[in-house]
């Protein structure tokens, strides 16, 4: 290929991997975390992250019904808001999967405690909002990549901490529970130890672009 | 004593032969595995795992990551079977790397791989579904990933993980293109 060709080729691959890929450039911690707004919840109303802003500190979670990693943690989450809801905390889930079980009425049912399958031991509801985007978008201004991928937003709307929840899907092999541990040092007004993880877990299923 | 040794001067170069026949050199067309055929599933670390890739050299490597867990990598499994069975004899080793727990969920790993036929190296990480896993072989997001490596042992491409799903082709058209590197 000649200089030019090679020049021309790379831009235009460059062209098709942006739109195909059509996410936000990644966050970095201290960044302004993406507004929201006007997303439907499990609970029929509508929500947006400025309902929130008495939170002292928000743990956005991008989550979902189907994948086992993600149904793993619900207990986790539940018993995090739980722990950290007098500390001013607020757990919100937050699903964006173009996949028929994942989508708001399914997600009614999980989040009452319901059609739960293997992968939850107990039957409490979520203790938490769990809201629905269809269009995507919030995914894709958080360059959410996998189901559960977590953000926490502190008092000033900066993300803080980005990552998993903790270091094991098997709750019996975790060893550090990063999200607790950012959330405390937080609280004390201080640097979490870890601000950025490694998320893991299934991948977004993403709208196809048309083609 | 007498017997022993002449047993051994048998047994050596029939140990040859038979291994030859089984082990194979190339052969035009290799017999497809019955798929129940037993697999061999080990566990792994980082530093067996540089191993197993030095081990490769020479060849073009291909390491698929998957798990129980992720449907994707389900549905991609056989088509990672396929290239072994179609690219052996062109130099194409494949390897593939379960991040299942390795005390709760290896049988339903093995399970699977037995299914699949995958008649290659199999692992399951010593560190489960998890961070460490993720960490210890430099893995970006999540699963399914798919990484190649060339003739050389450098890794020249990684498919999947933060960039989305595995595309079949585009698999394809990579390791046909480090396949025909000199």
């Amino acid at each position: 290929m000649t200089r030019q060709h090679t020049i021309v080729f790379a831009l235009a691959v460059t062209a098709m991997l942006v739109a195909t890929s059509s996410l936000a450039a990644e966050l970095k911690i201290g960044d302004t975390a993406p507004n929201w707004s006007g997303i439907p919840g499990v609970d029929g109303k509508k929500h947006s992250l400025s309902d929130y802003q008495k939170a002292k500190l928000v743990v956005l979670v991008f989550t979902c019904n189907h994948c086992p990693v993600a149904r793993d943690y619900e207990e986790r989450l539940i018993a995090l808001q739980k722990e950290y809801k007098s500390k001013g905390v607020q757990v919100i889930a937050v699903a964006v999967n173009d996949l028929d079980e994942d989508r708001l009425p399914a997600m009614r049912g999980r989040a009452a405690g319901k059609e739960l399958g293997d992968w939850r031991t107990n039957k409490e509801p979520f203790n938490f909002p769990y809201v629905y985007d269809e269009s995507q978008k919030i995914g894709r201004d958080y360059s959410a990549t996998a189901t559960p991928h977590v953000f926490v937003l502190d008092g000033k709307q900066k993300i803080a901490y980005m990552g998993s929840v903790d270091d094991n899907q098997n709750v019996k092999k975790v060893k550090e529970r990063f999200l607790s541990d950012a959330l405390d040092a937080l609280l004390a007004g201080k640097q979490p130890p870890k601000a950025k993880t490694k998320e893991f877990g299934c991948t977004i299923k993403w709208k196809e672009e048309k083609k | 004593m007498f017997a022993d040794a002449l047993c051994l001067r048998a047994a050596v170069p029939t140990a040859v032969v038979i291994a030859l026949l089984v082990g194979g050199c190339s052969r035009p067309s290799s017999p497809q595995p019955s798929s129940t055929e037993p697999v061999k599933l080990e566990v792994i670390d980082e530093a067996a795992f540089t191993k197993v890739l030095e081990g490769h050299r020479g060849k073009v490597v291909l390491v698929d990551f998957w798990a129980t867990w992720c449907k994707p990598c389900m549905e991609l499994f056989p088509h990672t079977v396929q290239l072994h069975r179609r690219l052996a004899d062109r130099g194409l080793a494949v390897v593939s790397v379960s991040f299942d727990d390795p005390d709760e969920d290896r049988a339903a790993a093995f399970e699977f791989l037995t299914r699949q036929g995958a008649a290659f190296q199999n692992f399951i990480s010593a560190y489960g579904a998890g961070t460490r896993s993720v960490e210890a072989f430099k893995l970006e997001g999540p699963l399914p990933q798919v990484k190649l490596y060339d003739r050389l042992g450098k890794l020249r491409k990684t498919l999947g993980g933060k960039s989305g799903e595995v595309d079949p082709q585009e698999l394809d058209r990579a390791v046909e293109e480090l396949l025909g590197e000199t």
